[in-house]
Parts: C-alpha cells; structure tokens; sequence
C-alpha cells in the first residue's frame, strides 16, 4: 500500500501512519529502530529493496530523504542563501524577514520549501513501514528537525548514505542525530578518494560497508591463526582486485592489529577479495579464493621463509565442482600442518547481508576506527604495474 | 616470544565484536546417528553452525551405525535430511565445506573391531582434515547403551588424547531413572572421561529465552527488588506438549513424564527462576547458584493432595481423533506410567520460604507451549467497588518459552468508559518483533559451546542429582496408587491436578 502526500506536513505524516496502524489492527510496535536512508531519486529504490529485505531480520521504521535541490528560486544565490539560515540577512533573494510583535526578526518559509512524501507500508515495505519525505527549498537545509518528528521513539537511530556520503558523517546534521553512521565508498564514482575522505573523520560510530563486506573474511583468517603450530607473525600479503577498497582495509586490519609489515598484490583478474597470506616463523597461514578460472599464485619470497610455506602455497587448488557460482562462494584455508587445503564456504556477501550486520550491532566499532585512523598507508593504489 | 610463552593470537582483539565465536579444528563422533534426534536437530544444527561460518574448514564428521553404508551413502543420506529441515538456507558451497569430512564407521556396539575401524577412520580423518586430534563423542544412544559403548571407546584408547588435544562426550537425557542409576551412569562415564569433558545436554538450557530469564533477571532493575516472598505469591512452570508417545513407547513407558520432563527440563526452569544472582556467568558460578536453590527444595508432606498424574484417554484433539495411553501400540492395558504430572515444591530460604513452586507437564494437553509464570500477591488494598475489579486478577509476569518466544507483562487497566472498570491486560514483549534475527537453535548453541569448550549452559552431575533427590520419593509415592486417573486428550489434564490447586485455593493458568 502506497499513500502519497503532496505539499504536506510531519504532522500529517504521522497522523496517517497512526490511523494506517488503527485502521489494520497493526499496533505500531516492535519498530527497534529508525533507519533514515539519504540518497538521490535514482538510488532510492534500489536502497528501499535492501531496507525491505532487511526488515525481516531488524524490523524498523525507514525514513528514506530524497532531498530535492535546495534551491529552485530563480535567483537564489547558494552561499547567501546557506548563511542566510544562520544569520538571517534583510535582502537575501527569496527570503522574507518578518518582524514580529516584539522587535525580534524571525526567518520565514521561504515561498519554495514544500514537503512531498510517500508512506509505504505492508506488501510495499517489508516488516517495515517506509516514509519517503521529498523536501525542496530551504527544508533541504534542516532535514533533521524536519525527521525528528517521525523517528520512533525511545529506539536507536540509524543513517545510511547508500551512495554518495557527507563530507563528514559525524558532523551531517542527520549523522549527529545517529548511534550508527553508514557509509558505501564504493558506489561512488570514486571509491578510493571518498574513503580516504572517510577515514580522516572516522569515529567507531561510523561504518564503511566495504568493512562489513570483510567480517566473514576476518573471523576465518583470526580462527585460523588459533591453529597449531604457533610462531609468531612476520609479515602479510593481501590479493585483490584493483584498487577494492576491501582489499585495502584487510590490509590495514592484519597491519594494525598484528603490528606487521603487509604488501597488497593487485590482481585486474579478482573479484573482490582472493587471498591473504600470514607469514609466520614456522611457515604460511593462507585463505585463498584460488580457482582453476583465475588461480594465480602470488610470490612468496619475502622474508626468507621456510619451504614448506612454498609448498603449501603450489598445493591450493580449485575444487572440482563445475559450477562456478558454487567455486565463487569457496576458499581454501591452508596452515604449515596441513596436508591439503580445506575448502571453506566463504560467500560473497550481499548488501542485504551487510546492512543487516549493521543493524544488529549498534554498538560503536572501535576496531575500525582504529584501523581506518592508524598510520597504514591507504594512499596505495593500483597505477598499472605491480610493485 | 618463546615456546613456552602462551601463545596470543595477534589479530585477536577483544574490541573486536563483528568476530563470531569459530569453532576450533575438531571431529564429532555421532553414535546413534540414524536416530530421529540426530536427523532432525543434531545434523541440521551441525549444517545451520557451518552456513553461519562458526565451524573451522578443519572439521569432520563420523557417523556410527549398524547400516551397511559408504562415506558417500551417509553423506547424501545427511544432505537429505539437512535439507528438510536447516533454518538457514541451503548453500551448497556450506554442504561441500561439510561433505569433504563425513565419514561413515560401519558397527555394533559389541563389536569391538567395529571400535578398532572407528579409531582408524578417525585417525585418517585427523591426517586429511588437520583436524588436530579434537574428538567429540556425541552419544546419542539409549543411556542401556552408555557402559558398552564407554568400555568400547576406552579400549581402543579412543578416550586417550595425545597431548593438546580434547576429548568431550555429550550425552542426552535421561540421566538415570532415579538417583541410584543416576549416579551408576555418572561413574560409568568419569570411568573413561575426565568430568570437566561430560557435557550433559538439556536442549531447553540452550533456548534464547531461558538464557534470556537471566539477562531479565540480572540486568534490570526493574524485576528483581519483587522476586521474592513479599510480592510473589506463587509460580507456575508448564511444559505442555499436543503430541502423544509417537513411536517412543519402548522408551517411555516404565519413566513417564515426570523422569522425562520435570527431572531435568522443568526444575533447571526453577532453579533458573528461583537462583540468587551468580558472581559471573562462568559455569563455576551459575552451576554453584543453581545447586544452592536445588538443595533448598522441600516436598510437601502430604503427597497426594499436592501432586497430581494421569494418563491421556481417547479424544478428539484439535481436528484429530486420538487413541488414549493404554491403546498406544506397545502399551499394557495395565500401564501405571503417568503421561501427565503436575508437582508442588517448597524452597525453604529467605527469597522463597511460603512461596508455593507448581511444575506441571503432560502429554495430549491442549496446545503445545511452555512457560514460567510469576503471579504476584493481590495489592494490599483496592480502592475500588468490588464490582470494578471483578475482572482484575493478579499481576503476572510470563516468561513464554515457546511457542512465540517471549516475555508477558499482565495487569489491571481502566476499561474505557464512564465508569470505573478494571480488567487485566497484557503488555507483551515478542521475540519475533524486537529481534527477528534467526535465533539460532538450542542444539546449534549447545554444540557449538562443546566444541569451544564452554560449559555454563550444562547441567553437572550434582543438579542432576539433586533433582533425582527431589523427583525420588514422589516416584516412590505414586508406584504405591496404581493406575493414574485418565483425562481425555486435547484438554489440560486430570481433574485431580486442578483439586490440587483448589486446595491451595489457586488454579492452573491457562496458557
């Protein structure tokens, strides 16, 4: 069920909402959260699809903000118009000055803000119940007063830029409102740039998916440190796909956390993340997506280690399944004391997946703060030629 | 860092709360692995723990059995099996994770080559997979069964771990029929195991909501300052199931349900409920808690007023006609054995003294659910007409174990109107609504706290046999009254068990 709400308010948003609960004996409970989602019309549904999928797991309320431009005055100068809403200037275009019974000037509407919304529930919205708010004009500058009103009560509040961030989430005034901010560097159209802008204004309330797409990754690779025989570690080599912004962060996860020297090997050929490889004294702890497709070896020179660790690294084969779908969602885990690699299922994590993570953990992620503000090098970057 | 240093994992880090709990390299052995509990709960749990990438690559399992099978005939059976009934979808990739370590152990339990063979698969399995000589036995067996297979194990030097490895055993309920077997049982295992490896599962100590009963209780503030004797006025525990005995009537007849259920199930429920706060979840100190509750527990002197069985008669349950106990295939028309029980305890110390403890449970009831229900004295003083709360009953707090896991809050609330009107209500937190996240199974949570060696969710020998020292004399009363009186399926049981609430001038719930 879909209403739509032109020239509207918060107020009836949320009468509507109310007598839509009354109406089909829904009691609007169980909502643990408030997921506020911000992007442009052109992502929105495909955002609004992750969130439904979600729902099932993290019932919640979703208010989706498809901000509209800020400024369709004619005349409307941006910066004016920006410095006008903190100190009110008499004479900016499009803004009234309105001199209340005291002598006290008070800012207006500007004639263009207009709310348009969508209330979105049952069939169309999951476990959920979805709002979409379409503000224009001036509205675009306070969109968290505008929210407040709508946000469940009492429960966490969630933001998630599907594409395109703020410059600093922390800061956004829909962020600040937040306990979890979420971020996707990667469908920007420049992944590496935004993440580097990412980090410098990380805090552990703040989460960039592609962190989330490495959980299942790291649990195995921690785990399989836990195998005999212990030594301690020496270096790492992390393979990917050029310039995966995944890639870089496992990178500076093992660097950080293992306090070791790790080399990224870029491989045009991988999808995502293909394997990370710990050196330690007594050989290699290895976790490869090697397949038979693209099953390239990467040196293992450095460092002066053992044989075996060679030997190991030559024995990583595909599986024989034929179907490649189930070859992509395999990798094979090898320690200096095993005979064969083991296979692992390790799927390709949907975004789905990702964001339901999110949603369960609304505790801050000191971790990867701390990764994402240590001194690794995430200017590394794939420029044509292997180092 | 030297050798004899303890080892620390570099890239472990305690800040780090996204890393699930993985299991280390292991193999279980599965005895009883065509039984209905391993096809239905042990090996889809196994699956549901591998999709959710909490087993290692390094895992194998060993099915034992009588069946003429290959490794690939058991692998495809369990796939089969799997597939009816994981929670979470079925991967293939996870299948193949897991398919690459199954084994089969062809063998009686007499066959002491059968043992010699067990223990070279088991050996090949350890060399291929890596998996580090970490053996679980999950003896999934009849308990007649335990001592040959623990001899059988200990003489093929299966229960002997080389150094660094473990060694655990699971073992199911029921612990022994009274305290004597109990603790013939429990010698019959330390014999060939080390105590701290016996894991003892009691699959209702695995569910979210019973673990969510502590997090409840010792978390908040708000419920703890009235568990006790100034606000509670009794508690009720039930544990209802729709089903008759099925095929189990070898097993159940001769142990009825109160062996089969309040024994274990339904008094670690009390000792959950009634337990002073523990220092720390350690199993140390919860099992160190729940004991001191147990060994509190008084019976009434007068058993037959304050307990009550029966046995289901022919009836209509739901939409389905249903045969009574007696007419069960492989049931004596003589039968004393009791499908339905219902048991009132006393726990003699400050928190409890007076405060009446009901358990009940049956077979052929009218649904099935289970529940810890905590009804609260009358407040002191009404100051209503009587006519105004005549729909007002007492407080209760609910604690709804399954179906529809969850927690019910009930009071009186003004009926809307122009006139005073109080009428109980129920405030109601549902599990489904505030985290619809795929709970994982009991058997799922419990087996994977085996393979990580983490056992407070375990019953240890001393609550088993201070439950048996609790049940023991009501069984020895009751095998003195002859046939249990009937009732007739679909409904809550024998008029006698609600004489003996009356008595108590209280009356079951109806759940």
């Amino acid at each position: 069920m879909i209403v739509t709400l032109t020239n509207t308010s918060t107020r009836e948003i949320s009468s509507r909402l109310e007598t839509l609960h009354i109406h089909r004996g829904e009691v609007a409970q169980g909502r643990v959260l408030t997921l506020l989602i911000v992007c442009p019309q052109k992502d929105l549904e495909a955002a609004l699809r992750t969130a439904n999928e979600t729902s099932w797991e993290h019932p919640c309320r979703v208010i989706a903000i498809v901000p509209g431009s800020s400024k369709p005055v004619v005349n409307a100068k941006d910066e004016a118009a920006d410095a006008a809403h903190i100190s009110p200037v008499a004479g900016t275009p499009g803004l009234e000055i309105v001199h209340a019974a005291g002598d006290k000037p008070v800012t207006a509407f500007r004639q263009d803000s207009q709310l348009d919304a969508e209330i979105r529930f049952g069939a169309d919205a999951g476990a959920s119940e979805i709002i979409i708010l379409r503000p224009k004009g001036e509205l675009v500058d306070h969109l968290n007063t505008l929210v407040i009103p709508l946000i469940v009560a009492d429960t966490p509040v969630v933001v998630w830029w599907p594409s395109t961030p703020p410059t600093n989430p922390s800061k956004d005034p829909l962020g600040k409102m937040a306990a979890v901010r979420i971020t996707d560097a990667s469908t920007t159209p420049n992944p590496m740039s935004t993440f580097r802008a990412l980090c410098t204004t990380a805090t552990p309330q703040d989460v960039d998916l592609s962190w989330t797409h490495l959980t299942l990754w790291r649990a195995q690779i921690m785990s399989m440190l836990d195998q005999q025989p212990h030594s301690p570690v020496i270096s790492a080599e992390v393979t990917g796909q050029n310039n995966n912004l995944s890639v870089l962060l496992m990178a500076a996860w093992i660097s950080t956390e293992a306090h070791i020297p790790v080399t990224i090997v870029w491989d045009a050929n991988a999808a995502g993340l293909e394997e990370v490889r710990i050196h330690c004294q007594k050989g290699d702890f290895v976790l490869s997506r090697h397949t038979k497709a693209h099953g390239k070896q990467s040196d293992n020179t450095s460092d002066g280690n053992s044989s075996k660790a060679g030997k190991s690294s030559s024995s990583i084969k595909s599986s024989d399944s034929d179907e490649k779908s189930v070859c992509d969602e395999q990798a094979w885990m090898c320690t200096p004391n095993s005979a064969t690699p083991q296979m692992v299922s390790l799927p390709h994590r949907t975004r789905t997946e990702c964001l339901s993570e999110e949603l369960g953990r609304l505790y801050p992620d000191k971790v990867w703060a701390r990764v994402v503000k240590s001194d690794f090098n995430f200017d590394q970057k794939f420029v044509g030629t292997k180092e | 860092m030297n050798d004899s240093a303890p080892w620390v994992n570099p890239l472990r880090d305690p800040d780090d709360l996204r890393l699930p709990r993985i299991a280390g390299p292991c193999t279980i052995i599965l005895f009883g692995v065509t039984g209905d509990l391993a096809r239905k709960k042990l090996l889809p749990a196994i699956y549901d723990l591998a999709n959710r990438g909490l087993l290692p690559p390094n895992f194998g399992l060993i099915g034992f059995g009588r069946r003429d099978w290959s490794d690939e005939y058991f692998a495809n059976w369990a796939k089969e099996h799997v597939q009816k009934t994981c929670r979470t979808p079925f991967r293939e990739s996870t299948w193949n994770q897991l398919a690459g370590g199954i084994r089969f152990a062809k063998g009686t339990f007499d066959d002491t080559q059968a043992f010699v063979n067990l223990s070279h698969t088991l050996n090949d399995l350890d060399r291929e997979r890596n998996t580090h000589g970490n053996h679980a036995f999950y003896l999934s067996i009849p308990p007649s069964a335990f001592p040959i297979v623990a001899q059988q194990l200990a003489k093929s030097g299966l229960t002997q771990s080389r150094q660094g490895a473990w060694r655990r055993v699971i073992i199911e309920k029921p612990f022994g029929h009274d305290l004597q077997s109990a603790e013939a049982l429990d010698r019959t295992i330390t014999s060939v195991f080390d105590p701290d490896s016996i894991f003892r599962i009691d699959h209702y100590l695995g569910k979210e909501t019973v673990q969510n009963l502590m997090a409840m209780r010792f978390s908040n503030m708000l419920f703890e300052p009235i568990w006790n004797n100034h606000y509670v006025d009794h508690v009720q525990i039930t544990m209802a199931e729709d089903m008759g005995i099925g095929s189990r009537a070898g097993y159940y007849d001769g142990i009825g349900a109160a062996r089969d259920v309040i024994q274990n199930h339904l008094i670690q429920l009390m000792a959950i409920t009634a337990m002073d706060e523990p220092v720390d979840f350690t199993a140390r100190n919860v099992h160190y808690e729940k004991a001191k509750v147990l060994s509190a527990v008084r019976l009434p002197k007068n058993l037959a007023l304050h307990t009550a069985r029966g046995q289901y008669a022919e009836g209509w349950q739901g939409q389905e006609h249903v045969p009574g106990y007696l007419q069960e295939e492989g049931i004596g028309p003589d039968s004393h054995t009791e499908t339905y029980a219902a048991i009132k305890l006393w726990i003699d110390n400050w928190r409890w003294a007076g405060v009446p403890f009901y358990l009940r449970t049956g077979k052929r009831l009218g649904k099935r659910v289970t529940e810890i229900a905590i009804v609260f004295k009358p407040a002191p003083h009404l100051p209503f007409t009587a006519n105004a709360t005549q729909e007002h009953g007492p407080n209760e707090i609910v604690f709804r174990i399954q179906p529809d896991e969850g927690i019910t809050l009930r009071f009186g609330s003004k009926v809307p109107g122009s006139t005073m009107e109080v009428r109980d209500v129920n405030m109601d937190f549902s599990y489904g609504n505030s985290f619809t996240e795929a709970s994982p199974e009991a058997y799922e949570r419990l087996i994977l706290d085996v393979l990580l060696g983490e056992p407070p969710l375990f019953p240890t020998t001393e609550e088993v046999n201070l439950s048996w020292k609790i049940l023991d004399p009501i069984e020895k009363f009751w095998a003195t009254q002859g046939q249990p009186e009937q009732y007739p399926s679909g409904t809550w049981g024998p008029k006698s068990a609600d004489e003996m609430m009356a008595h108590d001038h209280r009356a079951w719930r109806l759940p």
